[in-house]
């Protein structure tokens, strides 16, 4: 269960102040997807990267799982990120130098209660290409390892950040099938930011954000599947 | 006349962002150029010393003079090539790194239109300012400091006559080398960078392919080592060309380290009347050769995570902890730094059984246990130093920008 509560998060750039949140707030339950969509500059990022416990906010409160997340220091942001929190990116942040399988057991190593690195990339459709490194895959096969990663760490929140920006229409298609599965199949919360709109239709739960606010907040109670949605 | 404006706020900005590696390419010209004309220029003067004092005083013959300026005639050579060679090879390791840091910049503005000669002289300006400033600095202070510093400590017993040195020659000839050698080096990492079309520098660099290392093959083995090792070991024979440069400048520097200790100690121990002699000269080839040992392990440390930021940032926001993130950049070096001093100790003890037995006093059994262990102890030190001084900044690395776009 996530609760954001009257987020505000404002950049001190030299003298000058941005204002990338303006008093956001919204729930999620476990298993539900959510798609945050709104253009750029609206703080969709912004808003994943306090999720993601990579930032703060100046004011306002994040509780997963009952826990604030918001008052963490350095050290409980790490924890938080270790076990509670997982990313997928836009540009896959895979290790260079480590295979797909290593790569995946390497964010699993650290964590309590992971799952099977070697299940999780057959999920994903990487039977084949355990041995493989980053370089030797495509775009789709390398966010696919991303995401067995994020899947594996069985954290309570997966976070994606426009996983699809860097892939083709029907590899993205792919991509977002196999977040929807997990969110469902693992019962784990899923929330995706994108600027593309027609997402909305795949989702639990949108969330419109423009200038820093949520501007409607949507529950579908009959998402559309990823096979029927196009744009 | 507004695009020379641009331009020159373009090149302003790009020196305050390249100014650490800026710093670091003066320190390592100015200590080795200042040993070079220092101790170059040194026996010349005690020769001159000995040769105005005898023709003075008839009948007198200078021994222990004559001895000693035949000793620093001696070490004169190999301890200034030693501290080139390294001063060459890290610069260079500093130099790829600096040109790669603006590559998306450079493409950029090749792309814009600006030609290739122009980002050509950006670099010729930072690397000539850095290396000119550096080598002048170590003539100055090697010329008008340190050799009047030995020279009067030396004198003083045997009441040589202050001579004026003559101009130094071999100093300002090194520097001159060294300083080409940088510039060449600079225009020839430049136009390769530079090479390709504007697009492929505006992507990021390609990692190296991707594939196994000979030490996968021992299977037993591989399997249990931790993945944070397979990383390491990876990275480490993969770029070879890094390896081999890192390699090197611990190998050199800690040599020198274990000469600049021995010559100190061992003369000390067999010669007591002329420690008064020799402790001031060992005791500046030492200081400087623990100076360049520090220099280069930092540098080659930063340098390494400036390059892996983006793989430091991931295994952050994965949850590593800062103690596991600090092993993950610092486990690399330390590796290349311990292999470096295993060879370089015994490399530095053979050059000392050639220096002494070129040397009319010392021997090389007077060498004891005492300075394998300082020796060694000096070079972690200056990994302990490293690490101090670049915890900060590992640690202040910001997740949100570093994960963003492709560089």
């Amino acid at each position: 269960m996530i609760k954001i509560k009257n987020i505000t998060k404002i950049y001190n750039v030299g003298n000058q102040e941005i204002s990338a949140l303006n008093d956001i707030s919204f729930e999620a339950n476990a298993g539900e997807f959510v798609v945050v969509v709104g253009p750029s500059g609206s703080g969709k990022t912004t808003l994943l990267n306090l999720l993601g416990g990579m930032d703060v906010p100046t004011s306002g409160d994040i509780f997963v799982d009952d826990k604030n997340i918001a008052k963490y220091n350095a050290r409980q942001l790490t924890e938080y990120r270790r076990y509670d929190a997982s990313f997928v990116f836009q540009f896959y942040n895979l290790m260079p130098n480590l295979t797909a399988l290593e790569n995946v057991e390497l964010a699993v190593e650290i964590c309590k209660v992971p799952l099977d690195p070697k299940e999780v990339l057959e999920e994903v459709g990487l039977k084949d290409r355990l041995n493989s490194f980053p370089t030797q895959l495509s775009g789709g096969e390398q966010q696919r390892v991303s995401i067995a990663r994020s899947i594996a760490k069985n954290s309570t929140l997966i976070l994606c950040d426009e996983p699809t920006g860097a892939l083709d229409y029907e590899t993205g298609k792919k991509i977002l099938k196999l977040l929807y599965n997990a969110s469902k199949q693992h019962n784990k919360t899923v929330i995706l930011v994108t600027h593309n709109s027609a997402l909305k239709d795949m989702a639990d739960k949108v969330v419109f954000m423009k200038n820093g606010q949520a501007e409607s907040i949507i529950t579908n109670k009959t998402p559309k599947p990823i096979e029927k949605v196009n744009w | 006349m507004n695009s020379n404006k641009t331009y020159n706020k373009i090149l302003f900005r790009s020196i305050k962002k390249n100014l650490l590696h800026m710093i670091i390419i003066f320190l390592l010209c100015f200590i080795s150029i200042a040993i070079v004309s220092s101790i170059g220029v040194l026996a010349p003067k005690l020769w001159l010393g000995i040769e105005a004092l005898e023709a003075n005083t008839p009948g007198l013959y200078l021994a222990y003079p004559r001895n000693l300026a035949s000793g620093i005639d001696t070490i004169s050579f190999i301890f200034p090539l030693f501290f080139t060679s390294v001063t060459i090879l890290v610069a260079s390791v500093s130099l790829t790194r600096l040109i790669d840091i603006e590559r998306s910049e450079n493409g950029c503005l090749v792309s814009l239109g600006k030609s290739k000669f122009s980002i050509v002289g950006k670099y010729i300006l930072i690397v000539a300012i850095s290396s000119i400033l550096g080598v002048i600095f170590g003539l100055i202070i090697g010329f008008f400091a340190i050799t009047p510093l030995l020279f009067s400590i030396i004198s003083e017993e045997f009441r040589l006559p202050d001579i004026s040195a003559p101009f130094p020659y071999f100093g300002l000839i090194v520097s001159i080398i060294v300083v080409v050698f940088l510039l060449t080096l600079t225009v020839l990492l430049v136009y390769r960078s530079l090479l390709g079309k504007p697009a492929t520098l505006l992507r990021s660099k390609p990692p190296i392919k991707g594939g196994k290392i000979m030490l996968e093959n021992l299977g037993i083995v591989w399997r249990i080592l931790p993945f944070r090792y397979k990383s390491t070991l990876r990275n480490i024979l993969r770029y070879r060309l890094r390896f081999f440069l890192t390699v090197f400048s611990v190998l050199f520097s800690s040599a020198l380290v274990f000469c600049a200790v021995a010559l100190s100690f061992v003369l000390a121990l067999s010669n007591p009347d002329l420690t008064t002699f020799i402790r001031p000269i060992s005791a500046v080839l030492a200081i400087a050769a623990v100076m360049l040992n520090v220099l280069v392990i930092y540098n080659l440390t930063n340098i390494n995570i400036e390059e892996r930021s983006r793989e430091i940032a991931t295994l952050k926001v994965l949850g590593y902890r800062n103690i596991e993130v600090t092993g993950y950049c610092f486990r690399e070096i330390f590796i290349l730094s311990v292999f470096g001093i295993l060879i370089g100790l015994p490399m530095g003890y053979g050059f000392m059984v050639l220096i002494f037995d070129r040397l009319t006093f010392g021997g090389i059994e007077f060498l004891n246990w005492y300075n394998w262990i300082i020796t060694a102890t000096i070079a972690l030190a200056s990994l302990g130093l490293t690490l101090a001084l670049l915890y900060k900044k590992l640690h202040k690395v910001d997740l949100t920008s570093s994960l963003k776009a492709i560089d």
